[in-house]
């Protein structure tokens, strides 16, 4: 008696929907297990994810999530490994931080008697009250064209970090998900280069710490009003425009076709006089385009100034540039079913968040902390999730006889 | 004239953590992926063995009992992602993501408890002695691992696996075996490497250290087209720009904030010299390297 692997004659039917579901109970029942290792008691831990679906706060999470889902689809489709949307997306911050406080509005100095003067002074934002050296943020143009701009020089900065990994890919076969991590580490330090030093602002808290000024009020983009959430319309509408846009480009176009070629047979395209590495290229830098938007709403939608990253745990883009490769993966590379993948994902994210501040409550406080969770969660569920989907293939057989070698 | 050479012996011994870290870790890529699995999972694995070390270190007190648990545990992956690989249909790609992932995560687990009651561990001694062996014995491993893949008939046989496993196993060897081989003694080096990390170079541990430092020894690998001896240089190289980041930044008068980036600067350019120049051909990477190796049937 011994268990063979063997091919299916048809794919496991609903497969694309069993083996998903199936990944996500049994990463979570191992992490479970893992994390009662360190103390974290599971009843607490499933509850929390329980709750974790039904809260708004993960509106927000979901709705980036499916943006760059979407955007790695784009990539994956082509077998093109984008590991990279963490540092694309901390050039899109970089771009809409730099056209968000230097360009669509800057700061000044003023004497400390000219605070009551530009205090009623409309499209002017007191930065720092400070009775010594004051400082105020002055609006140079239409807030919806400063938040374009910061968003078209968010999607150019993201593009252009992703395609120098493509062009490394293309013309040098340099291995991508090697070169997109390394590029994810210089990213970060980049990122702590510029806010430190070129990009630093004037106020008292930037001086203190690392950062750049805050962004004027009247480019942070606007909050739906629905209490429990933080998310913006601008998000909402990116995360719209990025889903269509990308269901179109996969299913009606020439190169939504040539990049799932690519994936599967890139023989067949190199067969029919079709550049790979032109798509190559193509996949990577419409991947990082997205992500780059994506950085521009962290910074535009939330954080509203750059900070500093003390440690590259936990980064302002809260790993999501990872998380998305969960969110892609676990909807099969199917675009429909990016936005249910992501919306679970995001509640997995929030109940790692929601279970560390719980602990801190409950006395095991500093024993795991948010990222901790994350990526257990994220890897349990992968790897469960990469060993099944072998079976919409393949399946196990029982079968009588001797072991016939290898 | 001798307390120059005094000067120059200082500055390479002090630099010998950092060079027995990239050495051996790269050393173990190079031999897992000679044997044809692509090992992306090496960056969480080496995190995971910087706070295993740490931990064990930090509670038993014992610098040793910390190199051995981080040689252990990650040897045991190596296994794993062998065993996996071989047995069923999967994309080495992503069980090595997969596993970089949950590696990011244990060390967290397992780092952050411990470093909350022992913020600190008794680390490996920093004298000249101990540095002396440890450039001694990881060119001594070097050396023999050398050996063992150009002269002996494992040697071989892992060659033989990397370029063409079919033909391979025709002939004979067990892929699976050869492949386990590697995986596990490719691992106990990462995990070493990833000891000495905590254990001798940084001397200290928060959540994320080492975070990046594997993926660096994929590039050195990479770049010296995963040969012993040639890793060996590049291991230099870079041993030489982590020990010495902040004189660089001091000597060329660059921003403290852009240090940190040298190594991974580095590493990427290292890769594209590798690429651009005939180098790549002459240490070409196996021709199986991450390819599905699978018959169709297979028994688990």
């Amino acid at each position: 008696m011994r268990v063979v692997v063997i091919r299916r004659v048809k794919p496991l039917p609903f497969g694309g929907i069993i083996i998903p579901l199936i990944s996500i109970i049994i990463g979570i029942l191992l992490s479970a297990l893992v994390l009662y290792g360190v103390g974290v008691p599971p009843d607490i831990y499933f509850s929390t994810i329980a709750t974790s679906f039904l809260s708004p706060q993960i509106l927000r999470s979901f709705v980036l999530l499916t943006a760059l889902g979407a955007a790695l689809i784009l990539s994956f489709s082509g077998a093109v490994w984008n590991i990279g949307a963490e540092g694309q997306m901390i050039w899109g911050m970089i771009g809409a931080g730099y056209i968000g406080v230097f360009v669509a509005a800057s700061s000044y100095y003023i004497s400390p008697s000219e605070l009551p003067i530009y205090q009623a002074m409309p499209g002017v934002m007191i930065l720092d009250a400070s009775p010594t050296k004051p400082v105020i943020s002055v609006l140079h143009m239409a807030p919806p064209l400063g938040q374009a701009l910061m968003i078209l020089v968010a999607i150019l900065l993201g593009g252009l970090w992703a395609l120098i990994a493509g062009s490394l890919k293309a013309f040098l076969e340099i291995d991508e998900v090697a070169s997109t991590l390394i590029l994810n580490y210089i990213a970060y330090f980049s990122f702590n280069y510029l806010v430190s030093e070129p990009l630093r602002g004037l106020s008292v808290q930037a001086k203190q710490f690392l950062r750049t000024d805050a962004l004027h009020y009247a480019l942070r983009f606007v909050r739906i009003p629905v209490p429990g959430t933080t998310v913006t319309y601008m998000e909402v509408a990116l995360a719209v425009g990025v889903f269509i846009i990308v269901w179109f480009l996969l299913k009606y176009t020439t190169l939504g076709l040539r990049l799932k070629i690519l994936g599967s047979n890139p023989n067949a395209l190199k067969a029919a006089g079709v550049s790979t590495r032109k798509y190559i290229i193509i996949a990577l830098t419409l991947s990082g385009l997205i992500a780059g938007s994506v950085g521009a709403m962290i910074f535009g939608a939330n954080f509203y100034r750059l900070e500093k990253i003390d440690n590259i745990v936990t980064p302002p883009t809260q790993n999501m540039g990872y998380t998305a490769i969960l969110v892609s993966w676990l909807s099969m590379l199917d675009i429909r079913a990016v936005p249910v993948s992501a919306y679970i994902v995001a509640a997995l994210m929030q109940a790692g968040s929601e279970l560390q501040a719980r602990l801190g409550t409950g006395g095991v406080s500093g024993i795991v902390s948010g990222s901790a969770i994350t990526y257990t969660l994220i890897g349990f569920v992968l790897i469960t999730f990469t060993i099944l989907r072998v079976f919409t293939e393949y399946e196990l057989k029982f079968v009588r006889g001797e072991k016939s070698g290898e | 004239m001798a307390s120059e050479i005094q000067v120059i012996i200082d500055i390479i011994l002090a630099a010998s953590p950092a060079f027995a870290t990239y050495y051996l870790a790269a050393l173990g890529h190079g031999i897992f992926e000679k044997s044809g699995v692509l090992n992306l999972a090496i960056d969480g694995v080496f995190t995971l063995g910087v706070a295993i070390a740490f931990a064990v270190t930090a509670v038993s007190g014992n610098p040793n009992l910390g190199l051995i648990a981080a040689i252990a545990s990650a040897s045991a992956f190596g296994l794993l992602i062998a065993y996996l690989t071989i047995k069923l249909p999967i994309s080495h790609g992503a069980i090595g993501l997969s596993i970089m992932f949950v590696g990011y995560g244990l060390a967290s687990l397992v780092g952050v408890p411990v470093r909350r009651v022992n913020p600190s561990a008794n680390w490996y001694p920093m004298d000249d002695l101990f540095w002396l062996s440890l450039i001694v014995g990881s060119i001594a491993i070097g050396i023999l691992i050398h050996y063992m893949l150009s002269r002996t008939k494992l040697g071989a046989a892992i060659r033989a696996t990397g370029e063409n496993p079919h033909a391979a196993s025709s002939l004979g060897i067990s892929v699976m075996k050869i492949r386990l081989i590697s995986g596990m003694l490719g691992y106990a080096l990462i995990g070493a490497g990833s000891a000495l990390f905590v254990l001798a170079y940084t001397q200290s541990w928060t959540e994320g250290t080492g975070m990046g430092h594997g993926w660096i020894a994929f590039a050195v690998s990479l770049s010296a087209g995963r040969d012993p001896i040639v890793t060996m240089l590049a291991s230099t190289v870079f041993a030489a720009l982590l020990k010495y980041q902040y004189n660089i930044q001091a000597a060329l008068k660059i921003s403290p904030h852009i240090t940190n980036m040298i190594p991974f600067v580095a590493a990427l350019a290292a890769m594209v010299i590798f690429m651009v120049t005939p180098l790549h051909r002459k240490l070409a990477p196996p021709k199986s390297l991450g390819k599905r190796y699978f018959k169709e049937e297979r028994t688990v």
